[in-house]
């Protein structure tokens, strides 16, 4: 007969049974990795991209796996959302992939809590910028490499502006030269075509400003920027908003995660975009776009060359050795970057640059002239974000929002902003 | 009648019941083997009830109870997801209270969701499977219509579909030019941009339209007969014939509905790309929660948030059935 | 309360006084239509824009496509090299399993909360809305813990299994609602001619069910086939994949997206979505003429 006794007893049995499954959650140490002889072996590697991205990366997997018969990658690709709580999701389960592509926005989150492999003692790093690798230096460890390299720059609409009767900005043009156009192309076109879409809330837009100034965004220790120079970047735009030459708030937030689908809509006549980004966006519309590089004159023109994403391995991973090979191919070998060609943005390492870039079309060649002549005298890039920089960049937006629709003045704002984001990163 | 302590509503063992009891324990004899049989009936059939409940009781107690708790743990920890959690009691529920201006945004946003746009959509889906119900000719077909916005609801392509409708360039601001009237991007402004989420939630209304075309289905048709014997016209027979007789299945509705909208996320998140804008405007509560947890690694301090997001979805359900004793009438 | 008289709609209409002038039905339809393509318009610019070439998705306003192309549909159906039909597959298996697992699952343990007696029935009823009610997020990691110490990882088992364990307490409650619109004096009936609980179950209670049984098998079906984030942390071979992961995989906001390839493969799967509507529909229908309430 059931009695009382029975459903109670069952229900303490499983909490019991689940709080043990729940603590071994927090043994988040690997094995370690054993000597990678030629036994058969599985590694697992996960990126995001879009389907082209998954076929040259696909071929250049099969390609490994030719040349290391022993090794068999699955293949973990996906689009963009829900990536990082994949993957985050993946590591706390003890599962996450060997190799996987990752940004640098969340670099610091997992390096500085132990979860990456220091790259430096199994991949090579010949030909490679000393400086590109401490971009990735956490902690004194290479916790990734750049598996792909971008630069700021600047969209305009070349047939919407001709048909105007003006011109586009080309070559060194400052931030007072954007002003001015983007006011005459609103005039110009009796008000139904903005000049740029109000970047303001684009912290990646002021951190090229702040570096203008000789300062940066983000470094180790938090803020590195004054008070005063995001006053001024703010002020600009709310400058150029009144003058008509930025799209109005509304419109601005329409596109905000997209400013480029602004100019592809027609709605806005220029826009601030990576390099990685022109061929899609130019192949969007049937108008000429044109790749310019980003405002602000002369040599500190504060662009610097951006890792586009990173590819890192995972300190769960049973068989670091042979991640460790996978890496160096994807990076450093000539072929492999034949395959995968600048889908990614440019490869990091010198030798293979040659031959990645063989077949890339026109846009692409545009793109790449852009990105030498930041590499020739751009800024160096910053170091990795600090933890907590996500929520800072969020703020950021948000804030910037604000004064877009006049519920603050930049210096306001500003002063807001310092104190909230320090609080966040302290 | 219904009542707070059994909202199941099951009818109580009967007399007969109770009595068969008694019978069972009986003295032994030329009954025995009848009355062990009757025992043994009595038997299966008290076992009956977990042996129906048995699945359930697997689901609740191995893969749910479990991570219920874990994450109720996790509410009084600050959790990375990538190092273990380390106690810090009750901040994470005071921070929320007193420190985080953000939070009240996203409660606020969440009540005027739930209280406008749970209505509109029961209403409107009440509305369209009444004129569905009446033997109109195509009605598979238009049952089908209404229903396929919903088939689409919750997923990537939605956000775009939606910019093309109110976005600054889209249908409505076309629609609005023939009329002369200039539009604005219904979606970048923080007044309006709740609206459109209103508006989405409206438009896939299939869900509850359906269930309460298969409910209409199973009011009795003698009694909208015995009503026209009476001479009560359409609206009488609504008010006291289709109403009372829905009510079971109004509050069905009514209480999903509101637990849902509460945790609404997938629209808010690809309308506003996950950010919860224009300024804070289409902050649902749980997208605040899993910009926390997820984007921010702080994960005790979202699972704080759920679990008062639970009790105050617990706190509305417990009001909704207390309510219903007023107005849900059950056939039993 | 007892009747064999069955009347059909529309004499029951006439008999209640609703006049049918052929004009108003005329409006009705009009209107119905109206208000069907104000509903369906973001629909039909997705399949117009299914068929447009990149450059016109988003810079030309109107859904109809010009020039005409089908190169999205070929581009779609390859599927980043596992093919978008494999992708179908998956989905269709696991929508179905979880059909019969909610169905299987949730009505039984329906049954025993709305028709029987037992200790702890409320505290279970409880504990049965309260899992309505806690967001899902925060369940997630501590969820896949628990399955990946299974080793049920990169498997569908811990998106369909569940399901058996009526976890979708959504489709309990629903039956207990339909349950408690049909009357006792069936059961009663049933127990005097000496049914059990599970003859009373299967041959009285579970046919009065079908609306209910109908529209919980559509509705796990479709959201099953919808649901997103639960197959991207659980499924780590593409080839596994669902068809949400098939439609993400098109889409990556850094660099370009096949917006157009992605758009025709959504039309694509809203075909198995549509299909199971329909035929689930149709026992939606069977409302009353099967309520079978005779004497």
């Amino acid at each position: 007969m059931f009695t009382q006794r029975n459903p109670k007893g069952l229900k303490l049995a499983a909490v019991a049974a689940g709080a043990a499954m729940m603590m071994s959650l927090a043994a988040c140490s690997s094995p370690e990795s054993e000597t990678d002889s030629d036994e058969p072996i599985e590694l697992r590697m996960a990126w995001w991209g879009d389907d082209v991205r998954h076929e040259v990366t696909n071929a250049a997997l099969d390609r490994f796996e030719e040349l290391n018969p022993n090794i068999t990658v699955i293949r973990d690709f996906s689009g963009f959302d829900g990536y990082l709580d994949k993957i985050t999701t993946q590591y706390t389960g003890g599962n996450s992939p060997d190799v996987f592509q990752f940004y640098n926005e969340v670099l610091v989150e997992f390096a500085s809590r132990g979860q990456l492999v220091d790259l430096s003692e199994n991949v090579s790093t010949d030909g490679w910028p000393q400086e590109l690798l401490d971009v990735s230096t956490v902690d004194g460890e290479l916790a990734a490499m750049p598996f792909g390299l971008s630069t700021q720059g600047f969209i305009f609409d070349n047939t919407a502006v001709e048909a105007l009767g003006l011109t586009a900005p080309t070559g060194d043009y400052s931030w007072d030269d954007l002003a001015e156009f983007a006011a005459e192309v609103r005039s110009a076109s009796g008000g139904s075509l903005a000049g740029v879409t109000d970047l303001s809330h684009g912290y990646q837009v002021f951190e090229v400003w702040a570096k203008q100034q000789g300062e940066d965004f983000l470094d180790a220790d938090g803020l590195a920027f004054s008070e005063e120079t995001l006053a001024d970047y703010w002020q600009y735009w709310a400058d150029l908003r009144e003058s008509g030459g930025a799209t109005a708030p509304d419109i601005t937030s329409e596109y905000q995660g997209t400013p480029y689908d602004a100019v592809v809509a027609g709605v806005a006549a220029s826009t601030f975009l990576f390099t990685n980004q022109y061929d899609g966006v130019q192949g969007r519309t049937p108008n000429v776009i044109s790749l310019e590089r980003f405002p602000g004159e002369g040599d500190d023109a504060g662009q610097y060359l951006r890792t586009a994403m990173n590819l890192v391995i995972s300190k769960q991973s049973k068989h670091q050795e042979a991640a460790a090979k996978l890496v160096d191919f994807l990076l450093n070998d000539e072929e492999a970057n034949g395959i995968l060609g600048l889908n990614r943005g440019f490869p990091a390492n010198a030798n293979v640059i040659e031959a990645a870039s063989a077949g890339a079309n026109e846009n692409v060649q545009r793109a790449i002239e852009i990105f030498e002549s930041v590499r020739e005298n751009g800024a160096p890039a910053p170091v990795p974000a600090p933890a907590g920089s996500g929520t800072v960049n969020t703020l950021f937006a948000e804030i910037a929002q604000q004064v877009q629709f006049g519920q603050l003045t930049p210096a306001d704002a500003a002063k807001q902003f310092m104190a909230q984001a320090a609080s966040e990163l302290g | 009648m219904t009542t707070l302590t059994d909202p199941t509503g099951a009818p109580e063992a009967s007399s007969e019941e109770r009595m068969g009891d008694a019978r069972a324990r009986g003295p032994q004899g030329p009954r025995a083997r009848k009355s062990t049989s009757l025992r043994r009936a009595i038997l299966a059939e008290k076992i009956a009830p977990y042996t129906f409940l048995l699945p359930w009781l697997i689901g609740f107690f191995v893969i749910t109870l479990g991570p219920m708790l874990y994450s109720l743990y996790l509410s009084f920890t600050d959790f990375s997801m990538l190092a273990p959690p380390e106690w810090v009691g009750f901040d994470n529920y005071i921070k929320l209270f007193t420190n985080d201006p953000k939070y009240l945004d996203a409660v606020r946003v969440t009540v005027v969701y739930v209280l406008v746009s749970v209505p509109l959509q029961l209403a409107f889906a009440l509305l369209v499977a009444m004129a569905l119900n009446r033997g109109l000719r195509g009605l598979s077909l238009y049952r089908s219509i209404y229903y396929l916005p919903s088939l689409i609801g919750a997923s990537v392509a939605v956000a775009v579909l939606w910019r093309q409708m109110f976005g600054s360039n889209g249908l409505i601001n076309q629609i609005l030019a023939w009329f002369g009237i200039e539009g604005m991007s219904w979606i970048g402004n923080p007044e309006t941009a709740l609206g459109t989420l209103v508006i989405l939630n409206v438009w896939t209304f299939g869900a509850p339209m359906v269930i309460f075309l298969a409910a209409l289905r199973q009011v009795p048709q003698y009694l909208y007969e015995a009503a026209a014997v009476d001479g009560i016209g359409r609206w009488g027979s609504f008010r006291h014939i289709t109403l009372p007789m829905l009510s079971p299945i109004v509050l069905f509705n009514l209480v999903l509905q509101m637990i849902g909208a509460f945790q609404a996320f997938t629209p808010a998140f690809v309308v506003s790309g996950g950010t919860g804008g224009p300024v804070n405007s289409t902050l649902f509560y749980t997208l605040y929660l899993y910009q926390r947890g997820f984007t921010g690694f702080q994960m005790g301090y979202a699972s704080a948030m759920a679990w008062i997001l639970f009790l105050v979805i617990a706190l509305v359900t417990a009001v909704n059935f207390w309510f219903s004793r007023y107005w849900v009438h059950y056939d039993d | 309360m007892t009747t064999d008289v069955k009347f059909d709609q529309r004499t029951v209409a006439m008999t209640v006084g609703m006049k049918r002038s052929p004009a108003r039905t005329t409006f009705k339809h009009a209107l119905l239509i109206a208000v069907g393509l104000v509903m369906l318009y973001p629909l039909i610019w997705m399949l117009g824009a299914s068929f447009k070439e990149g450059e016109d998705i988003f810079s030309e306003v109107s859904p109809i496509p010009n020039p005409f192309t089908l190169e999205n549909y070929a581009r779609g159906w390859e599927g980043a090299g596992v093919g978008f039909g494999t992708f179908i597959l998956n989905s269709t298996v696991v929508a179905l399993l979880s059909v019969i697992g909610n169905l299987v699952a949730c009505t039984l343990a329906a049954y025993a909360f709305a028709r029987m007696q037992f200790k702890g029935k409320t505290i279970f009823f409880a504990c049965m809305m309260g899992m309505l009610m806690l967001p899902h997020h925060v369940l997630l990691i501590p969820q896949y813990v628990l399955f990946a110490n299974f080793g049920w990882v990169n498997t569908i088992l811990p998106l369909v299994v569940p399901k058996f364990l009526a976890v979708d307490a959504f489709f309990v409650f629903l039956m207990v609602q339909f349950l408690r619109g049909i009357p006792t004096e069936l059961d009663q009936a049933a127990k005097i001619d000496g049914a059990g609980p599970w003859k009373t179950f299967f041959y009285v209670i579970l046919p009065l069910l079908k609306p209910a049984l109908a529209t919980s098998a559509i509705f796990t079906f479709i959201w099953t086939w919808n649901d997103f984030l639960t197959p991207m942390i659980y499924l780590q071979d593409p080839r596994n994949y669902t068809v949400p992961l098939g439609l993400n995989a098109f889409l990556d906001v850094s660099g370009d997206s096949a917006w157009g390839a992605m758009f025709a493969m959504a039309v694509v799967s809203l075909g198995p979505l549509f299909g199971f509507f329909l035929v689930g529909q149709k026992y939606l229908v069977q409302g009353i003429a099967t309520t079978g309430l005779k004497g």
